[in-house]
């Protein structure tokens, strides 16, 4: 259950292309992240699975059947959204028994998936209040609550956790990526923040533009970034793009250096340059290195011992065989 | 912060304003309370300067026992209850009309808020006049286009008639608040109804209807209080006639036909009851709404 | 992220809110018509809707009779 087909689908508002025709398979049970940076299309995608938006032109199958033209109650798929949406006049019960009323279950039926989702999620002590009086994770159980009653084939989450704050938000993450390991439903979730996608996904879907930059698992994408945007939106801090000579002595127009795969010393490696900014983080220690010649900053991780400080004098030297080639349209060169 | 200092000077200044105010309400008070214990008419050769005979209650017990009080208060009940049901189911239809996307939205809802602009009794002459008039009313040649009997509207369906003028004065601010209220659903709420399976009238009975619950108590909290107090309508209309005597017209008639200011006071008075009584009973439901 | 609407159903909302708002603005709108027309004309049977002959003699008239029409005289 749960394996969702996208065959050449596209949307436009007015003349606008938003989505330019393109394919995609998520498999049964995966946990598939759409990200990007905003206006990047990624909800629009998410929407017009949901079938919130209709496609221009193109199939989409959930499990073998067309559904591209169902209304979105028809799909079998439930979305949790980025303010919760709960119906603030209902109780947390009949928040979360809602769909199976309209889905007339009868009422022993509900009572019982309720209290089962409820379980599941920590939410028995909280049943008879409204969404009002619950803090912001709590909201959020709920509208997962009310979608995992459904018992859908995928779960939709459109950016469930950007309303959270920090500390909360890698509580929810946890929280998420065990409810999938447990229910073993597909799952797609949209968000701009890398971080979530790298630590939930089975399966990380870049997306710009409208355009699927590239498919793969969260190391495959780390470590063989198919092209200079990919490279530079997965891992953090940014990867460090290096054009001229410094380029050409390995025969490409630009090269990629992750700040990880950088080792600095006081003197004798290939880069000069002077610290701008160190932030000692504890663990890690990220260095903002200028006047290197290569780029307006280069920026390295380091051990949290090295003590480097504003204005010190540095050499760098990258771990060469973790340098990321790029040809001048910006695609990936392998060896 | 405030201070001691400028707590007492925030006192100083704003006491004119209360002082005003509170001669506004209690002056006009007392004298009715006053009045309504007194046996004052002025025909009769009664004045303040001769002083004025203590009646108790007897004002109170004719004004209630009267014959035209009680089809009076029911004359007023079904005016308001009328009005409220009619502005607000059509406010509620005629606000998601407008909240959908059209063409013309900003002229279309000046159209529709245009009755709120009328005077009253403007709008209740040209309703009698121009619409209602049995030979020249436009209705009239409605009907007979149509091969109908037109209708005497204000003697033979007084009340109705009334109802009809003064919820065309009341439908727009009733839209006009609603309106307000459903712009403020979260569309995501709608989508998530939507994908959850619930059909148009589901949503809206379900979602749309609840959220603007608030709403629809403010418009029937602010247009009873001014409903209870219908006057020109009736007084350009009807004049009373036809079942049409509210308890304000009431009052009226008692101080300025029978020029019997003492009974008038003491229905006044009952007035100031029962609109309160409204008031309290509409204030509860309004809170209980707010708690939520 | 408001869902795009098809044209039909933005025809249909829009006939049906002029058409709402016609009829209720109506009233206002035969008011000022009727200020334009003579006494006979007001009251001609079938009324007439545009083509009368336009008139300002009521406002005229009221004018006329309003205490302040000699505000500028005096």
């Amino acid at each position: 259950m749960g394996k969702i087909v996208l065959n050449q689908v596209q949307k436009k508002f007015g003349d606008v292309e938003v989505i330019p025709p393109l394919d995609l398979t998520i498999e049964e049970g995966e946990f598939c992240v759409f990200v990007g940076p905003s206006g990047c299309g990624k909800s629009t995608l998410l929407r017009l699975i949901a079938g919130l938006e209709d496609v221009t032109a193109g199939s989409i199958q959930i499990d073998g059947k067309e559904t591209a033209t169902l209304p979105p109650a028809k799909r079998g798929l439930a979305m949790v959204f980025q303010s919760y949406a709960l119906y603030p006049h209902m109780t947390v019960r009949k928040n979360i028994a809602f769909p199976l009323k309209m889905a007339k279950m009868d009422e022993a039926e509900i009572d019982k998936r309720v209290n089962n989702a409820a379980s599941v999620l920590n939410l028995g002590d909280y049943l008879d209040r409204r969404p009002g009086q619950l803090s912001g994770g709590q909201r959020q159980r709920v509208a997962i609550g009310r979608s995992i009653v459904r018992e859908p084939a995928a779960f939709l989450f459109d950016e469930p956790l950007s309303n959270l704050d920090a500390a909360l938000r890698v509580g929810m993450r946890l929280e998420i990526s065990e409810l999938h390991k447990r229910l073993e439903t597909t799952m797609i979730y949209v968000t701009h923040d890398q971080v979530e996608a790298m630590t939930m996904a089975d399966k990380i879907v870049v997306l710009h533009a409208g355009v699927i930059e590239q498919v793969g698992s969260p190391l495959e994408l780390y470590k063989r970034p198919r092209n200079q945007f990919v490279a530079g939106f997965i891992g953090s801090p940014k990867m460090n793009f290096i054009g001229g000579d410094a380029a050409v002595k390995y025969g490409v127009p630009t090269i990629g250096v992750r700040p990880e795969h950088i080792t600095v010393q006081e003197s004798g490696g290939d880069w000069e340059g002077v610290v701008g900014v160190a932030e000692h983080l504890g663990s890690d220690t990220f260095f903002h290195i200028h006047d290197t010649g290569l780029a307006e900053t280069i920026t390295v991780r380091a051990d949290g011992e090295v003590g480097f400080k504003h204005g010190d004098k540095i050499s760098l030297s990258p771990r060469s065989e973790m340098i990321h080639k790029f040809d001048e349209n910006g695609l990936r060169i392998d060896d | 912060m405030a201070t001691e200092h400028s707590r007492s000077a925030a006192r100083m200044m704003m006491a004119p304003a209360v002082v005003l105010l509170l001669g506004w309400m209690l002056v006009p008070l007392m004298m009715t309370l006053f009045f309504s214990f007194k046996k004052y008419l002025p025909l009769r050769g009664d004045s303040m300067a001769n002083g004025l005979d203590w009646v108790g209650f007897d004002n109170y017990v004719r004004f209630i026992g009267s014959s035209s009080f009680w089809p009076s208060v029911q004359a007023t009940l079904i005016i308001v209850g009328g009005v409220l049901v009619i502005t607000i189911v059509l406010g509620v239809l005629l606000a998601l009309l407008l909240d959908q996307p059209m063409w013309g939205q900003g002229a279309v809802r000046i159209l529709v808020i245009s009755p709120f602009f009328v005077m009253p009794t403007v709008s209740a002459l040209v309703w009698k006049n121009m619409f209602m008039d049995p030979t020249n009313g436009l209705l009239a040649h409605l009907f007979i286009f149509f091969g109908a009997e037109p209708v005497q509207w204000l003697s033979q369906a007084s009340l109705q008639s009334i109802v009809m003028i003064v919820s065309w004065q009341w439908l727009p601010f009733a839209t006009l608040i609603l309106l307000t209220a459903i712009q403020s659903l979260d569309s995501e709420q709608l989508e998530a109804s939507e994908m959850d399976g619930a059909p148009k009238l589901k949503q809206f009975w379900y979602i749309i209807l609840p959220h603007m619950s608030r709403a629809i108590t403010v418009v029937v909290l602010i247009q009873t209080i001014f409903l209870l107090a219908v006057f020109a309508e009736i007084f350009v209309t009807t004049g009373g006639a036809f079942g049409t005597r509210t308890l304000t017209y009431l009052i009226f008639q008692r101080v300025l036909e029978s020029q019997n200011i003492g009974l008038g006071s003491a229905g006044g008075v009952y007035a100031i009851v029962l609109a309160n009584i409204v008031a309290i009973f509409l204030m509860r439901i309004v809170g209980k709404n707010l708690d939520k | 992220m408001a869902r795009a609407i098809t044209n039909n159903r933005k025809i249909i909302n829009t006939s049906a809110a002029w058409a709402v708002g016609l009829l209720i603005f109506f009233p206002i709108l035969w008011t000022i018509l009727t200020s334009f027309k003579s006494e006979a004309q007001a009251i001609n049977d079938p009324p007439i809707f545009f083509f009368f002959d336009w008139t300002l003699e009521n406002y005229g008239v009221v004018m006329e009779r309003s205490t302040c029409a000699s505000c500028g005289t005096r």
